[in-house]
């Protein structure tokens, strides 16, 4: 362990405001880390300067007054160390970036570091990342850095202008923020201070291209598109090629014309953004994904290909999880769908499933491809085989979303297969899967699994088995009273769904037959496919 | 001055080859090879002071032609069918070859393949070229000189031509006078047979098949012969076309999207594609999708795309996507951009019904009046023309203007064979029965003789019926007793007249007579109602067609007491069963509506839309249950995931809805079901 110097190395400089609930969780983030913890607390009513004093922190009263980069600077002054790190209080260091950053501190050729900031849609780590951008949020301790911006406060425009030769680094290490769903539907009246600020920053420096950036940034957050176009557009104008958002307002750009219909602006905003930026993944992705829309399907594949070949994008931009990688192979399987190479869709989707943190919308996608393709009897199979750790855990759930999305051939497979082997594997005639032998539930599947702890089939499952082949049997169309009865044979432990809820999934069942009763031949066959597909997927809403 | 020698190849032509030598004024020679005429063409010829050739026929087109080729006398060659017409004056030709450095033109062909303005092919293709550099035809049928032109002198010898010649060998009439499909397809299977993989020949046998109407056979050969053509064989890309287009006339929808992808990026600049992924897409309700396409393929004439790349209809790059791109904005209810874009179509083709028809629409839907409308029409067709007056009353008779037909200037539209019908109806429907029994007397003794008079169209021997019962109406219709009869004889007399009856089903109170149906949607046609409807009470078994009738007219009101009838009698069936669910659905009776177009699947197979009303229905339910998980509406968030499924059934809703499976009334039938 390293002893600590005798001059503080990094400083932590933070201004709060009733932050009890998360303050700790940041602190502890930063144990080892930062040698200093400076708390500027604008006037705290619950737990905060408490907590911020266990951990050691020097706290320093700063009265509001309505401009953050005077709070920021006042924390600022009291800074002994050689780096200033800076952190919100619903923000924590990623663990495996501690030595990162410390080995930072010890590169003093540098003048700035940025950080990635992973936007996390709740309150925990495990809460999927929404997008991932590079601040500025360590750099040396000088007393002529000072922020500036009452709101927005920018320390990265000072730094250039006060040494233009100075170098910065984009690192790897990474800070988590939490609740970033939260903020992005932030209040409107919130949005409004802010644009007022914001305004008032403008008749005092027209010409600075960040400020249009964040008013564009609000004028979004409103859904007005064409303000907020309007300010791209003067920030494009006055921002030099070099600047660390440039990038990004290609991507609002694009998102604007999307919003307001767009479609061939977008497009074209969307290529030129990528010459300047051709290692830009998220443009690539969008781009793919517009020309899809407006069905050039073969030049969407290129882009998202490409987008795939570089992967989440570098450092230095700010990006959306996924792009890159599982977002953009969900895109590519849209896509095959969409040009009827159905197993390249389906392979598309089992990939994705894989990276995605919430693999099951994408799980219910591959289900609905399939079986809108008369290829249902394949379902199992392909789950088996290629995503095995979930298909020997998640039999149940994976049983339900069949049933769900009506696909009670399948179910009634696994069911049997379930009957049959207890062990996991599909054996039925028509399923070609991997062999299955071996049992993986040993471990975290045992729970889930579908037999009880003797061994013997579970009664759900014996009774699903009887129900399914009933309903197979028939002579006649199923009824809605038939459908609602697999859909409560499904899962007879849980709290049912309510009434009207597990109502509306039958008659989209029988919607969806009416659907694929249209005769092939018929003019509406093409139609009635396309709205199988987007009917809602099961899992969703309920 | 270089010289200029025609090189034809001909058999029992004489009846085309007068005109075709007639466009030939001015050339230095003319070369025909004979090779076994049995009428008068070699004299024909010969009259035209042609140099002669016989040539005993071989089953070998290219031999024939370099039979001729060897005689040539002259510097340049132009060769040419005796069914075609040299369109550019050999002068003109003269002054293009004086200062070249080609050796070999491509020439643009225009393909005739029907009488109007629409019905045009064009392609390119290499048929002059210079003398004594060994260029010789290739190939036993198709046959071609590009072959030897490349192999010699390289393909940059070759260049593209502002010669013109029109085509009229595929009009319908003279390919079934010619029989020339039949001697060709034997001689490509003969040909196949040897070289089976030669894509060419596969190309060509499929343009025959197509033509015989063996589509499947068609299909089959193209999709072979795209994977063994090279790809930068120049008949491929009409490979595809013709493709795209056997697949849409079977609904084959995903096949041509399938195929697009990939040869829309070969061939991004053929109008033609383009338009045909358009109506596939449109097709399947995706709208802007084939807006999209068809705005592709409108930029296209614009462009620097020479003019005969590829195997291209008339108009497929101006005013058909033009008119598809009307009919999308139309079926969006942006109405003023429909007629914007009618309007543009109809600058490039003043003839182009579907726009015309299209702009009337519109305009009626913006509240022009009818006068205003028909004036309208009056200055984007001329007509000084036949064809444009049968334009213009047509597409006044489509929108149901009957009034302003009526008042067009009698002295601008004399009666003639195409309008005369469409005015007495109009006369009829405008209430008018004694100027329209008038006008009918006058074109059967002005427009037909009385030779011709058993040719007289059904349609006046139906409308002369339907004046005499009208003018007789208000004494007959509704006061006598027996006008049932009455009305069954004077059907029965016509029926006779037009020879349509056999013994055995004479029309009858129990059976709905086709004669009997037909009159009524005539009635119905005209707002001839109370007629209309003694007629359906003379033939109580057609009680159906009336009620189909007036649901069409938009009389929606009258039509809903009769299926309600017809129901209650348990004679509700197949369309009307569908029309009756129509109605419910509009309402938001859904499950009483899912059981008539169940019965109406169930009756009537062919009713397929039927299937998507059932399948709306029950759309319809999910989303009404899903509101009512939703209530009360604030305690869920504005983006829950209930509501995201919400949006999402609406959405699968709003798309299914974007086909044309409901019925749809134009303008005048909805405001006229509106009146009593």
């Amino acid at each position: 362990m390293k002893k600590l110097p005798r001059k503080p190395l990094i400083s932590l400089c933070m201004i709060v405001k009733n932050e009890a609930e998360t303050l700790a969780g940041c602190l502890n983030s930063v144990r080892g880390v930062a040698d200093e913890i400076i708390v500027v607390d604008t006037g705290s009513t619950d737990a905060t300067p408490q907590i911020a004093r266990e951990y050691g922190a020097r706290l320093v009263k700063f009265p509001w007054n309505g401009d953050f980069a005077a709070a920021r600077n006042a924390g600022l002054e009291r800074a002994r160390g050689a780096w200033i790190l800076v952190l919100d209080a619903d923000e924590e260091l990623e663990a495996d970036s501690r030595e990162e950053l410390l080995i930072c501190a010890q590169h003093t050729e540098y003048e700035a570091f940025f950080l990635r900031i992973h936007n996390h849609r709740g309150l925990s780590r495990l809460s999927p990342t929404i997008t991932v951008n590079p601040i500025l949020r360590m750099f040396r301790n000088r007393p002529e850095y000072r922020f500036t911006g009452i709101i927005h406060e920018q320390i990265a425009s000072v730094i250039v202008g006060t040494r233009p030769e100075a170098a910065m680094h984009l690192t790897s290490a990474v800070i988590h923020h939490y609740g970033y769903a939260d903020g992005v539907v932030a209040r409107k009246d919130k949005i409004s201070r802010n644009l007022r600020l914001l305004e008032e920053q403008l008749k005092q420096e027209p010409g600075d291209g960040f400020h249009h950036y964040n008013m564009a940034v609000e004028y979004m957050r409103l859904g007005e598109y064409d303000p907020a176009l309007h300010h791209i557009a003067e920030s494009l104008k006055l921002s030099e090629a070099g600047t660390s958002y440039v990038h990004l307002l290609y991507k609002y750009k694009v998102r604007c014309h999307l919003a307001l219909g767009g479609l061939p602006s977008a497009l074209s905003v969307c290529r030129e953004g990528l010459t300047l930026f051709p290692d830009y993944t998220d443009l690539h992705h969008l781009l793919g994904v517009l020309l899809m829309q407006g069905g050039a399907f073969a030049a969407a594949g290129r882009s998202l290909r490409e987008a795939l070949r570089i992967g989440a994008s570098p450092p230095a931009y700010h990006t959306e999880a996924g792009y890159g990688s599982y977002l953009t192979l969900a895109a590519l399987g849209q896509l095959s769908q969409e040009t009827g190479e159905i197993s390249d869709a389906v392979a598309c989707y089992i990939q994705a499933a894989r990276l995605h943190p919430e693999p099951w919308p994408l799980l219910a996608r591959l289900v609905r491809t399939l079986k809108c393709a008369g290829r249902e009897h394949e379902i199992p199979g392909w789950l088996a085989r290629h995503l095995p750790e979930m298909w020997a855990a998640e039999r149940p759930r994976i049983l339900e979303l069949l049933l769900r999305d009506g696909c009670f051939a399948a179910a009634a497979s696994v069911c049997r297969a379930e009957l049959d082997g207890g062990d996991g594997s599909v054996s039925s005639g028509n399923i070609d899967t991997a062999d299955g032998g071996e049992d993986q539930r040993g471990t975290a599947g045992a729970d889930n699994s579908c037999t009880d702890s003797s061994g013997k089939p579970d009664a759900v499952i014996v009774r699903l088995a009887s129900l399914l082949q009933d309903c197979l049997d028939k002579a006649e169309p199923l009824t809605r009273e038939d459908i609602l009865a697999l859909l409560d044979g499904a899962a007879p432990d849980r709290p049912p769904d309510r009434p009207s809820i597990r109502q509306s999934r039958a008659w989209l069942l029988l919607a969806d037959r009416a659907l694929a009763g249209v005769p092939a031949a018929s003019a509406y066959a093409a139609a009635a496919a396309r709205a199988r597909l987007i009917l809602p997927l099961p899992g969703s809403g309920e | 001055m270089p010289t200029l020698g025609v090189h034809l190849i001909v058999k029992n032509e004489a009846d085309l080859l007068r005109q075709c030598l007639d466009s030939l004024a001015g050339a230095d020679e003319i070369i025909v090879v004979d090779t076994g005429s049995t009428d008068n063409t070699v004299e024909v010829a010969r009259s035209y002071g042609t140099h002669v050739l016989h040539f005993e026929w071989n089953d070998n087109f290219s031999e024939a032609r370099n039979a001729g080729l060897a005689r040539a006398a002259t510097d340049w060659i132009l060769v040419l069918d005796a069914d075609e017409q040299l369109q550019t004056r050999v002068a003109d030709i003269r002054a293009i070859l004086r200062s070249t450095e080609s050796t070999a033109f491509t020439v643009l062909i225009d393909n005739w393949v029907g009488t109007r303005a629409e019905d045009r092919v064009t392609h390119r293709s290499v048929r002059l070229f210079r003398n004594g550099l060994g260029y010789r035809y290739q190939g036993i049928i198709h046959e071609g000189a590009d072959a030897s032109i490349i192999e010699r002198t390289g393909l940059h010898s070759i260049a593209d031509s502002a010669v013109q010649i029109v085509h009229f060998g595929y009009l319908p009439g003279l390919m079934a006078a010619k029989n020339k499909s039949g001697r060709n397809e034997e001689l490509l299977r003969r040909a196949l047979a040897k070289d089976p993989g030669n894509a060419f020949y596969s190309y060509n046998l499929a343009v025959v098949c197509c033509r015989a109407g063996r589509t499947d056979e068609a299909e089959k050969l193209l999709r072979r012969a795209l994977v063994q053509a090279p790809a930068q064989a120049s008949f491929r890309p009409s490979m595809v076309r013709d493709l795209c287009k056997i697949y849409l006339s079977a609904g084959k929808l995903r096949e041509i999207d399938g195929l697009l992808v990939r040869e829309l990026e070969r061939y991004p600049d053929y109008p033609d594609l383009q338009l045909l992924q358009g109506q596939s897409r449109e097709q399947q309700g995706q709208l802007e999708m084939a807006f999209q396409h068809y705005q592709q393929a409108e930029a296209l004439s614009v462009g620097n795309v020479p003019q005969g790349k590829y195997v291209s209809e008339a108009g497929s790059a101006t005013y058909r996507p033009l008119g598809r791109m009307g009919g999308i904005a139309a079926r969006m209810g942006k109405w003023e951009e429909a007629a914007r874009l009618y309007y543009r179509a109809l600058q490039q083709h003043p003839l182009y019904l579907e726009a015309l028809c299209g702009i009337s629409e519109a305009f009626q839907r913006l509240d022009v009046p009818e006068a205003d409308i028909a004036a309208l029409l009056q200055t984007l067709v001329p007509p000084e023309q036949s064809a444009g007056r049968a334009a213009i009353v047509s597409a006044l008779y489509d929108t149901g203007a009957y009034d302003a037909i009526t008042r067009l200037e009698q002295n601008l539209y004399p009666l003639e064979p195409e309008t005369a019908p469409l005015f007495i109806s109009a006369l009829l429907a405008a209430g008018k029965p004694q100027e329209a029994d008038e006008t009918l007397e006058r074109s059967m003794n002005t427009l037909f003789t009385d030779r011709d008079k058993a040719e007289l169209p059904r349609s006046l021997w139906l409308l002369q019926l339907l004046c005499r019962w009208e003018l007789a109406g208000a004494v007959v219709l509704q006061e006598a007793p027996d006008r049932s009869a009455w009305l069954r004889a004077g059907a029965e007399r016509l029926e006779q007249h037009l020879g349509q009856q056999a013994a055995n089903t004479a029309p009858s109170a129990g059976h709905c007579s086709e004669i009997a149906s037909e009159l009524i949607r005539l009635s119905v046609k005209l707002h001839l109602y109370p007629l209309a409807s003694a007629l359906a009470e003379a033939y109580p078994a057609c009680l159906q067609e009336l009620a189909g009738a007036l649901y069409l007219e938009g009389r929606r009101a009258g039509a809903g007491e009769l299926f309600i009838r017809l129901a209650e009698a348990g004679r509700l069936q197949g369309g009307s069963a569908f029309y009756l669910g129509e109605m419910l659905f509009d309402k938001g009776h859904y499950t009483q509506a899912a059981d008539c177009f169940r019965q109406a699947a169930e009756t009537e197979p062919g009713v397929e839309a039927a299937r998507i009303g059932l399948s709306l229905c029950l759309l319809h339910q999910a989303k009404q249950e899903l509101e009512q998980a939703l209530q009360p509406e604030h305690e869920h968030p504005a983006h829950s995931p209930l509501r995201e499924d919400l949006a999402g059934i609406g959405n699968a809703i709003a798309q299914l809805n974007r086909v044309p499976w409901h019925t749809e009334w134009s303008c005048h039938q909805l405001r006229g079901g509106s009146k009593p």
